[in-house]
């Protein structure tokens, strides 16, 4: 029989041998994991947990040649997400200059798409993120 | 011939984020102003406070990766149980979004299930950044 409920952290680790196990380290008090148990057998995972994003990035076009703005933005950015303890973020762009910028501050591609939903289920306006960012 | 003024770059505080409505993104109103409780913006201004540019950070859920044993793959119906418990969980934490990074090797059996539960696809390319680190070189000093 099929039960699904949230794994306790003083069981994960069931999940070392499962590729949730062997893909991030799974630190209680940034990760939730639902399981799916067959006979106490773990079938099925899946987690949440939180992610900085960085997006959004508008510069007046009046403004784009000013010359360091661009640095100045990022150290800026820097300095807001240093100072919250943030040490990874991804961003997402269908920018190209956006995309240049993420590489010039080291920041790699990731090979794959991003996904959005409302856990809600509710109707109305989904996943708003600006198309240039 | 006389230069321009420095452009002030700074930490909008959540009491000023309604000057953001009607510029750049805002200038759609059916764009949301992020909420201060999960997010931070950075503005770049005139001299005289004009908002030229911004860029901001927000936290988000993500629910990743999935993963169901081969023998269970064609069970009717534990995807969609496992996404009502995942749902109920986040809504009862206040979660109005989540995300998922759904690779390309895993999408040919991820993204038509990601579909049926709701999922849409937001266009773009992702990139994963380390804060601490930077590959620029020295730059040139705000004008």
């Amino acid at each position: 029989m099929l039960t699904v409920r949230e794994l306790p952290p003083a069981e994960f680790s069931r999940l070392a041998h499962l590729p949730i196990g062997q893909a991030r380290v799974l630190d209680p008090t940034q990760v939730v994991v639902l399981v799916v148990e067959d006979d106490g057998e773990i079938v099925a995972t899946w987690a949440a947990f939180s992610v900085v994003h960085v997006d959004g990035l508008w510069i007046d076009p009046a403004s784009r040649q000013r010359i360091g703005v661009t640095r100045r933005v990022v150290e800026g950015m820097r300095a807001a997400l240093t100072a919250r303890q943030v040490a990874e973020v991804v961003t997402i762009t269908t920018a190209p200059e956006v995309a240049t910028l993420a590489q010039k501050v080291g920041g790699t591609r990731i090979p794959g798409d991003l996904w959005c939903i409302r856990p809600s289920f509710e109707g109305g306006p989904l996943c708003l993120l600006p198309s240039r960012s | 011939m006389s230069l321009p003024m420095p452009l002030v770059v700074r930490e909008l505080p959540a009491e000023e984020w309604h000057r953001l409505t009607g510029v750049g993104h805002f200038a759609d109103p059916t764009f949301p102003i992020p909420s201060p409780a999960s997010a931070a913006i950075l503005a770049v201004e005139e001299p005289d406070g004009t908002i030229v540019g911004y860029w901001w950070a927000f936290t988000s859920v993500h629910v990743e990766p999935l993963w169901i044993a081969e023998a269970h793959r064609h069970r009717t119906g534990l995807v969609r149980r496992l996404w009502r418990a995942m749902g109920e969980l986040l809504g009862r934490s206040g979660v109005s979004h989540a995300y998922a990074i759904i690779a390309q090797a895993e999408a040919p059996t991820i993204v038509s299930q990601a579909t049926r539960l709701g999922f849409q696809r937001v266009p773009g390319d992702l990139y994963f950044i380390r804060v601490g680190s930077d590959a620029d070189g020295p730059g040139t000093p705000a004008g």
